[in-house]
């Protein structure tokens, strides 16, 4: 249905879509997650040319929308978009919100426009305010107004921007539930959201963008349950970094332990686990890693905290000869090392392009 | 609501305010008989024959002498005299307008009323002897007598007498200034006398021309042989009879003694209670009656006030689409555009609205035929847009730009998108700072006078020039001013409420829509009143066909012309009444109008001759003057009302420049000579204090500036009279307005502006006599060969 290819997006210097490849198929649902400004929206907007891209091509039924010509009025017509802050029109009562486009840009007879307004208004459950204002709903009502004037031009597909993000946590479900209906019912939905698990249930596709082009894209247990890249699953998992470089053999070991001390705390990690992660972060760069540097180290430590599970995961990472050192050292005598053992839920090494990888959840 | 309580409010403070200035009195003990007069203050007019009568009846009475009846009525009205003697007649006309004044008794004096005339002339006399023998045998001069006596003043016809040239001349000196007997009246002469002698003349195919000059000088005038017979109600008595001849007696005078009625003790009684009250009343309904009725004057004002909505409305329809185009063009995304519209509000809002109107009526559509009222529209409508322009992009920018693309994404285009979400919005916000333009632009449309348009202000400041009261004009053109805004005010509201979508049993398609409605109903208003202005133009018919193109060769081929008038001049008032087919085009200062005569914006420009000729002395090649008069006219200096030495001593200082000859140098010197000469230096010693003066210094020859310093013949003649009158001189330059206000208000001594003496302006403040002459002439465009 559309077929979206090297589409680019500048906004002054910044390039904010540098290169989207993308399909969507009739009676799809996309997802499309990814951290703030990294052109999600930018990209919905794309498609029903609220915004100009700069280049590349958006086919629609086999017609290339950026070329000259487009009759982007009747276009739109088929687009239907709901947008994060409701934009109901302020003078209109609900009724006229949805009554306006199909009387104006459809020709339907006042009656006609009424008749399906009610009908659609019922099935989005706000019939019982017909007459009023869109100042005088809850925002989730607004946003169930929103969709409903979306339909009453029968789009062919539905953009969503964001459309819980400005909602009360109280309000979301609502907004949702409607929303999950209308995939059941078939239609063809993007949707930029930051609701995973509804992301996770409800999407056919998901679309993870990043750096300004589609990351990752799959089926929504791939996207979540495996991720294939890195950023993806940081942004899945929800995770958090602390990073520290070691680069003297005489570092500041007291000012590390208290900005580790510092991270651990903003994530509420328990008295235990801090001082857990202290103890392993000396015992692994004092007695195992700067004994294998003859000189000044060149270690990166990183300290991982995961939202969605809750575990945390240090991170050694450092040049030098590929050796395991947990398996360098005599495991009788060395008490650092059962230590560690100790502490630690696993722990593993990995050699990759010619670093040692040491990585150890607590 | 909110303004009829306003109005409450203000109506309330100025009846307080004229209640304070109404409420001064003095004790007088009443009056019963004639006896009781004896130890009054008498007043009368000097010159009168009750003057000397009663200096010798009432021995210890204090006599206090005045120019004239309407100065006597204002004596014993402001309580400067006790009682006033005056005769029958005119005591009657003044208690017509003037309930709280009495006549305390008619049983003082009869005199036998005669024309006066030369000693060295009976043959003259003999024949006008002969001829009111026949009037009174054949009852003419009774029914005459009663048409002048009986009726109402301005129900009476004076019948108009063919002028011959041909004929022997014979000069009638009268002193205007109180009907019945004589008086002038839209320039002309009226009166009983007047129409006597006229009569008199027809038959006996002379060519009479009348004079008027103080009453006082009449005897004078004729005694030199300046006049050949004087006439306004002139009593017989002796000691007038060794220096002048009677003819029979035409009528008989009885005398009245007025005063007012709370001292007269027969007629004091009821009305004492609330003489506060009436006397307040009274003087508005003589306001209303001067400045309203008379003369049909409402018309004027009704006129007036259809041009000024004529103006405000088109101004504001104009205005409004202009506005909202310049708002498209500002905000267009083309630089050029963006540029433009920056340019055209910055250049309007930085150039004053009176000052663009100028330029536009005598630069931009100098050449063209165009109304004056379509180029003040064009003006007035070019300032509001610029305001109302960035107002409407105020409030367009002032819209959620989520409306915008919820409406693009909609699927509307951007004019759809404008015009069924942006627009309904905006005019919401707008409307509030809107309506005060609105207002701001009716009040502005009263500067139209300069370029020749008769609004509501020009009407009121016609009806001032003549009546010279400030008070009643000015408050009803401000009430007026406040009606058309407050009425405008409410039609807002009510779009404004119409245009909110949360009223009840209201579709809001329908509010989007009350945007088309505004404009839609102003544009309907707008029609319907240019339809009631043209179809009705009861003082100035708009639908006569001007004929631009023939030549003016005498003053009948003025009619229907463009007559270019100063308004409130007597030039004005006789065009107006003798040229009813002529297009009356007002103008403010002499120089605009000759102006507008060269820029083919009028086809003759009637004025005094004197600036005329001044005015062509140095314009030869593109004028020249029609050798007939239209009129004559008396100029004279208006002063303040309450110091009668100054009276005197003017005077008397008049009567000396025009003996030795001053007058005469004057007028050649300033009129007739090409040049421009300078005021000579005179010291002033400044001994008996200081005279303050206003002018005008917009009136060559009379008062300008040149090289710097004043100069003209009424500052030349300022500076002599005040060294006459060994006084230091304080001139003030102001506008004609202005300077009656200020004489009323003592602000000023006297004023010296080409003042033409009118009977009606003698009401508000007292005129010296005479000390030019004036012939009111018609100026045209130099005919090419």
């Amino acid at each position: 249905m559309i077929s979206v290819k090297n589409l680019s997006k500048r906004f002054g210097d910044h390039w904010v879509l540098k290169d989207i490849n993308a399909e969507i198929r009739k009676g799809e649902v996309i997802s499309i997650i990814g951290p703030s400004g990294t052109g999600k929206s930018t990209f919905l907007r794309c498609l029903n040319l609220l915004e100009r891209p700069t280049g590349g091509s958006i086919v629609i039924d086999g017609v290339n929308i950026l070329q000259k010509g487009t009759d982007e009025p009747k276009l739109r017509r088929k687009m239907g978009m709901v947008f994060q802050s409701f934009n109901l029109f302020a003078h209109l009562t609900v009724l006229d919100n949805l009554t306006l486009g199909p009387m104006i840009l459809l020709g339907k007879s006042r009656q006609d426009a009424e008749s399906k307004a009610i009908e659609l208004l019922k099935s989005v459950g706000v019939s019982e305010k017909l007459h009023q204002f869109p100042d005088e709903l809850s925002g989730g009502q607004k946003q169930r107004v929103a969709i409903a004037r979306c339909l009453a031009m029968d789009p062919e597909i539905i953009l969503f921007d964001e459309p819980t993000s400005a909602l009360d946590p109280t309000m979301v479900s609502e907004v949702l539930s409607v929303i999950r209906r209308l995939a059941k019912d078939g239609m063809t939905m993007a949707i930029v959201t930051h609701e995973m698990d509804f992301a996770k249930n409800v999407s056919s596709r998901v679309f993870y963008m990043d750096e300004g082009i589609i990351y990752e894209e799959g089926k929504p247990s791939d996207i979540f349950d495996n991720p294939q890249k890195e950023k993806t699953r940081i942004f899945i998992q929800r995770i958090r970094k602390f990073c520290e470089k070691v680069v003297s053999r005489h570092f500041d070991l007291y000012k590390l332990q208290a900005n580790l001390e510092l991270f651990c705390a903003r994530h509420t990690a328990d008295k235990r686990t801090v001082s857990h992660i202290l103890l392993i972060v000396e015992e692994v760069l004092g007695q195992m890693l700067l004994p294998l540097f003859p000189g000044d180290p060149a270690i990166e430590l990183t300290l991982e905290y995961s939202e969605k599970t809750g575990d945390f995961q240090l991170l050694f990472n450092y040049a030098g000869l590929q050796q395991n050192p947990f398996l360098l050292l005599p495991d009788s005598d060395n008490l650092s090392l059962r230590l560690i053992e100790k502490l630690t839920k696993s722990s593993s090494y990995q050699w990759i392009a010619g670093r040692n990888h040491l990585s150890i959840s607590i | 609501m909110k303004h009829t309580r306003h109005l409450l409010f203000i109506t309330l403070l100025m009846i307080l305010a004229l209640l304070a200035g109404c409420s001064k009195q003095t004790p007088t003990s009443r009056l019963a008989t004639i006896e009781d007069m004896s130890n009054k203050r008498i007043g009368v007019v000097s010159g009168f024959i009750y003057d000397k009568f009663a200096s010798e009846r009432f021995p210890d009475a204090q006599i206090l002498r005045y120019n004239s009846q309407t100065d006597l009525l204002l004596a014993i009205k402001s309580e400067k005299v006790d009682v006033a003697i005056t005769n029958y007649a005119a005591a009657k006309n003044m208690l017509k307008d003037n309930a709280e004044v009495g006549i305390l008794t008619d049983q003082l004096l009869t005199f036998p009323i005669g024309i006066g005339f030369n000693k060295n002339n009976p043959e003259l006399r003999a024949r006008f002897d002969a001829f009111l023998q026949a009037r009174k045998t054949d009852g003419s001069l009774e029914t005459m007598y009663r048409k002048w006596f009986d009726n109402d003043l301005g129900t009476i016809k004076m019948p108009k007498f063919k002028v011959n040239p041909s004929g022997r001349k014979v000069v009638l000196g009268v002193a205007i200034g109180d009907l019945p007997s004589a008086g002038y009246v839209d320039g002309e002469y009226v009166g009983f006398d007047i129409e006597l002698i006229q009569t008199f003349a027809a038959q006996e195919n002379i060519n009479l021309q009348i004079l008027s000059m103080d009453f006082s000088a009449l005897i004078a005038s004729l005694a030199s042989g300046k006049v050949d017979m004087i006439a306004d109600c002139i009593a017989i008595n002796a000691e007038r009879q060794k220096q002048v001849d009677f003819s029979i007696p035409y009528m008989e005078d009885k005398t009245a003694v007025i005063a007012l009625k709370k001292n007269i003790s027969h007629l004091a009684g009821s009305h004492q209670k609330s003489v506060h009250s009436i006397s307040l009343t009274q003087s508005l309904v003589e306001g209303f009656h001067s400045n309203i009725i008379r003369e049909n004057r409402y018309l004027l004002i009704l006129d007036g006030l259809k041009t000024t909505l004529v103006i405000s409305l088109f101004s504001i329809l104009f205005g409004t689409l202009l506005g909202g185009f310049i708002c498209f063009l500002r905000m267009s995304r083309r630089k050029s555009f963006q540029l433009t519209a920056r340019l055209y509000i910055s250049l309007m809002r930085g150039v004053p609205v009176l000052v663009l109107l100028m330029i536009m009526y005598y630069v931009i559509f100098g050449n063209a035929n165009v109304s004056p009222v379509l180029v003040a529209i064009v003006a007035f409508g070019m300032n509001f847009a610029a305001y109302v322009s960035e107002m409407f992009r105020a409030a367009i920018e002032s819209i959620d730009r989520g409306q915008t693309e919820a409406g693009i994404a909609g699927g509307f285009n951007k004019f759809q998108t404008f015009v069924y979400i942006i627009m309904p919005q905006a005019i919401r916000r707008v409307l509030s700072v809107y309506k005060g333009e609105v207002i701001s632009l009716v009040k502005m449309t009263s500067i139209v006078g300069y370029i020749a348009v008769q609004d509501l202000t020009k009407a009121s400041d016609i009806i001032r020039s003549r009546t010279f009261d400030a008070f009643f004009p000015l408050l009803m053109t401000a009430v007026l001013y406040f009606a058309i805004s407050a009425l405008l005010l409410q039609f807002l509201d009510a779009l404004d409420r119409l245009s909110d979508p949360r009223r009840k049993n209201c579709s809001g398609l329908l509010a989007s829509r009350a945007s088309w409605l505004t404009l839609l109903l102003l544009a309907i208003l707008s029609l319907a009143m240019v339809a009631v202005y043209n179809s009705t133009g009861p003082t100035e018919p708009k639908s006569i066909s001007v004929t631009t193109g023939a030549a003016i060769k005498s003053l009948s081929d003025l009619n229907g012309k463009r007559i270019a008038v100063i308004t409130g001049t007597t030039g004005d008032f006789v065009i107006r009444e003798k040229y009813k087919n002529a297009k009356v085009v007002d103008m403010v200062y002499p120089a605009d109008a000759a102006l507008a005569l060269r820029a083919n914006k009028a086809d003759a420009f009637v004025f005094d001759r004197n600036t005329l000729q001044y005015i062509l002395a140095r314009h030869q090649q593109y004028y020249e003057i029609l050798p007939e008069r239209l009129s004559t006219v008396e100029i004279a200096i208006p002063m303040r009302s309450d110091a009668p030495d100054l009276h005197r001593k003017v005077n008397a200082a008049i009567n000396k420049f025009k003996q030795d000859g001053t007058i005469d140098r004057l007028k050649q010197k300033w009129i007739l000579s090409a040049t421009t000469p300078t005021v000579p230096k005179i010291t002033l010693d400044g001994r008996n204090g200081v005279l303050r003066m206003g002018t005008c210094l917009l009136s060559e020859p009379y008062a300008f500036m040149s090289n710097g310093v004043m100069a003209g013949l009424d500052i030349e003649l300022a500076y002599l009279l005040a060294e006459h009158l060994e006084m230091k001189l304080e001139i003030t330059d102001m506008s004609y307005d202005a300077m009656i206000a200020a004489l009323q208000a003592g602000k000023i001594d006297l004023a010296i502006a080409n003042f033409y003496k009118l009977n009606e302006r003698e009401a508000a403040c007292v005129f010296s006599i005479a000390y030019l002459e004036n012939d009111i002439a018609a100026m045209v465009r130099r005919q090419q060969p």
